[in-house]
């Protein structure tokens, strides 16, 4: 029975030892390989210390020498083996006090890890790049953040990493010792790594001498490499780029190190798709800002270049009438006239085309501004309007914002003055309020005019829309296009809710975190 | 008008214009006003600059009071011509006024920035062209002394 037993420990493939008086005393024979000899005998007699890595022997002889004097350790530890040629192998161990005899012996059954801690660091690395690559911001990023990946993880001396551009593969090299380059690789050279990016599949090749497409770039490795893997970087279903690593030794490379290399690959389209999706609404909005910009300027230049004509037809028509109005008979008169008041009313358009194409124009600052003493401003520039026609401007308690003032003003003013223009009720009122919502201010501005059709509520805010036409009402139309402006310009929305006879309320929006006055 | 004195009346305005309708405009404006001071009109900032060196077809002219300055023009804009003046210690005491069509924010602080006494936008309407003369006299000629040695000799 007893020699069955010692069969079983010497045959066990768990390594076991004991260690008595501080020197091996038993080493079973998968403890002596573990060790790197071929058999028990020779491991026999020697210190244990010897055989733990410079890094790991100070807290992995104060566990052992712990547990001897009575203290308390964790059962099972893990620490790097130092073998016979040198080599280190990450094990686990558990120990156990024995009594043999008189004397304490230490029993050790250990295992050896490399293959799961090597699984457990590429799945660490796999999130953290997966994480990394998200936040890339270019692709030069994306491709450094890939390589030290690559390099941390299989230590591999030639790693690279390219997409095609121009008809060339532009590739990006990381060495062993963290130098990098750069190259170019015509697509039609013969090469293990374009025949990846022509069959969309990875190639791994274990004898590179045997693969005729084997190519050694001009800047790559300083000798030939004997195993390759190439695997594509494909986007949107085309192999767009490459993962390369390529090893000095036969079978460098095998199936587990292709799938890894085939999720990071995965992962870097991914991450392409992102920046390009990124840069792509980057320069669309660029694009969109500049044009808005060069209309207005357009505008600008346009509406200046109308002025000089305009002010000599109607300078032209007044001294007509002044020095030749009495040779006229009253048809004459009549067209004069008709030339001067349609210079007047394209001043008019032009001045309105001119405020429209301001709003939006950096030339004043931001500053607090009190609506309340605003919607007075407007009030009092409008004094004697309002007397005369009876109307009253109810403002409830408005909030202070930091805007511009004058878009302020100039908001308000058409929306209080449209609701007084188109307005034909007895007592013209307008009431300015506002509403405190969670994120943003919404303010109202009511009247009881003659109110808006639905239908019309698209046209409303366009430039130059009038939905009264035939002079009954005066102005250009534009009122409202600015006001809709203003209000986006403020980062905010402008809408109405109005009955046919009964009124409209307008009602415009500012963001709480654009115009937020600080309350100290 | 209140503030006019003999020396002041005997005073020329130098209008540097490209547009003959607003050259037109312009004298209509002075007379329609009541302005009386001599008025020389230059076409281009060039004829300008010879006009108040005194050069050429010139010489022997007045040194304005006052210069009405547009902006857009040929061959010498505008600023070119208030940054020659304005960096001439001969010339540099003239009032030079901007009245011009552009009321662009950049041009205002580029005028001012070159030097330029005044900048006044022109009114399309002809009855706001003449009160912007008459405003201009009465502040520039009448209510502003100008330095001494301006004028006709």
């Amino acid at each position: 029975m007893l020699s069955v037993l010692y069969q079983f420990l010497e045959n066990s493939p768990e390594s076991v030892t004991m260690v008595l008086n501080g020197k091996y005393y038993y080493v079973n024979q998968s403890a002596s390989e573990l060790l790197g000899y071929p058999a028990p005998d020779e491991v026999l007699g020697k210190e244990p210390a010897e055989f733990i890595a410079p890094s790991d022997k100070a807290r992995v002889m104060g566990i052992i020498n712990g547990l001897a004097m009575g203290e308390t350790h964790p059962l099972r530890y893990e620490f790097k083996l130092k073998r016979v040629d040198e080599t280190e192998v990450e094990v686990e161990t558990y120990l156990k006090i024995i009594y043999v005899g008189e004397n304490l012996a230490t029993l050790a059954f250990t295992r050896d890890i490399s293959q799961r801690k090597m699984y457990e660091r590429r799945l660490e690395a796999l999130h953290n790049i997966s994480r990394d690559l998200g936040n890339a911001k270019s692709l030069q990023e994306t491709m450094e953040i890939t390589l030290n990946t690559i390099s941390g993880l299989l230590g591999f001396h030639w790693s690279g990493i390219g997409f095609i551009d121009d008809g060339v593969l532009r590739y990006y090299l990381r060495t062993g010792d963290d130098r990098y380059g750069g190259g170019l690789l015509q697509l039609n050279s013969p090469s293990i790594t374009l025949r990846a990016i022509k069959t969309g599949r990875a190639q791994l090749v274990k004898d590179t001498r045997l693969d005729p497409d084997y190519y050694k770039p001009p800047n790559g490795p300083p000798k030939a490499m004997l195993s390759e893997l190439s695997v594509p970087i494909i986007i949107d279903g085309v192999a767009e780029g490459i993962i390369n690593i390529e090893g000095e030794d036969l079978n460098a490379f095998n199936e587990n190190d292709q799938k890894l290399i085939e999720t990071l690959a995965y992962h870097v389209a991914s991450a392409v798709i992102n920046i390009r999706s990124r840069e792509n609404i980057k320069r669309n909005l660029e694009e969109l800002e500049r044009s808005n910009r060069d209309l207005d300027d357009y505008t600008y230049v346009v509406s200046h270049d109308l002025k000089a004509p305009l002010r000599t037809i109607k300078s032209f028509s007044t001294f007509l009438s002044e020095d030749y109005g009495h040779l006229l008979d009253d048809p004459g008169k009549d067209y004069l006239h008709r030339i001067a008041s349609a210079a007047t009313n394209m001043d008019h358009l032009i001045e309105d085309l001119l405020l429209l194409s301001r709003v939006g124009r950096k030339f004043t600052e931001n500053e607090e501004v009190n609506l309340n003493e605003v919607l007075e401003e407007i009030k009092s520039d409008q004094a004697a309007m309002l007397e005369e026609r009876n109307c009253r401007v109810i403002v409830g308690k408005l909030p202070s914002l930091r805007i511009q003032r004058i878009w302020a003003k100039q908001i308000f003013s058409n929306l209080v003055n449209n609701g007084l223009k188109f307005n034909e009720s007895q007592s013209p009122t307008v009431e300015v309020s506002c509403i405190n919502e969670a994120d943003r201010y919404v303010f109202a501005v009511k009247d009881n005019g003659i109110g808006i059709d639905d239908k019309y509520n698209s046209k409303l805010f366009k430039i130059f829309e009038r939905l009264n036409a035939g002079g009954k009402y005066e102005g250009t139309g534009a009122g409202l296009a600015i006001s809709k402006k203003i209000a986006e310009y403020f980062g905010g929305e402008i809408w109405v809710e109005s009955k046919p006879g009964v009124g409209s309320t307008f009602f415009f929006s500012v963001p709480r975190k654009a115009g937020e006055v600080k309350e100290d | 008008m209140l503030f006019t004195n003999k020396i002041q009346q005997n005073q020329a305005i130098l209008l540097v214009e490209d547009n003959p309708d607003d050259i037109l405009i312009t004298k209509r404006a002075l007379s329609k006003g009541k302005i009386s001071n001599a008025l020389y009109v230059v076409n281009n900032g060039e004829e300008a600059i010879r006009f108040l060196r005194k050069e050429g077809d010139y010489k022997g002219v007045c040194t304005p009071a006052l210069v009405l300055l547009d902006l857009n023009m040929p061959k010498m804009d505008g600023f070119q011509v208030l940054k020659e003046v304005k960096n001439d210690e001969n010339l540099r005491s003239i009032p030079i006024i901007v009245l011009t069509t552009s009321d662009r924010d950049r041009d205002i602080d580029d005028a001012y920035n070159l030097g330029c006494n005044s900048y006044i936008v022109k009114p399309v309407s002809f009855e706001n062209f003449i009160k912007t003369v008459i405003d201009i006299k009465d502040y520039w000629l009448c209510l502003s002394r100008v330095p001494v040695d301006i004028g006709c000799k």
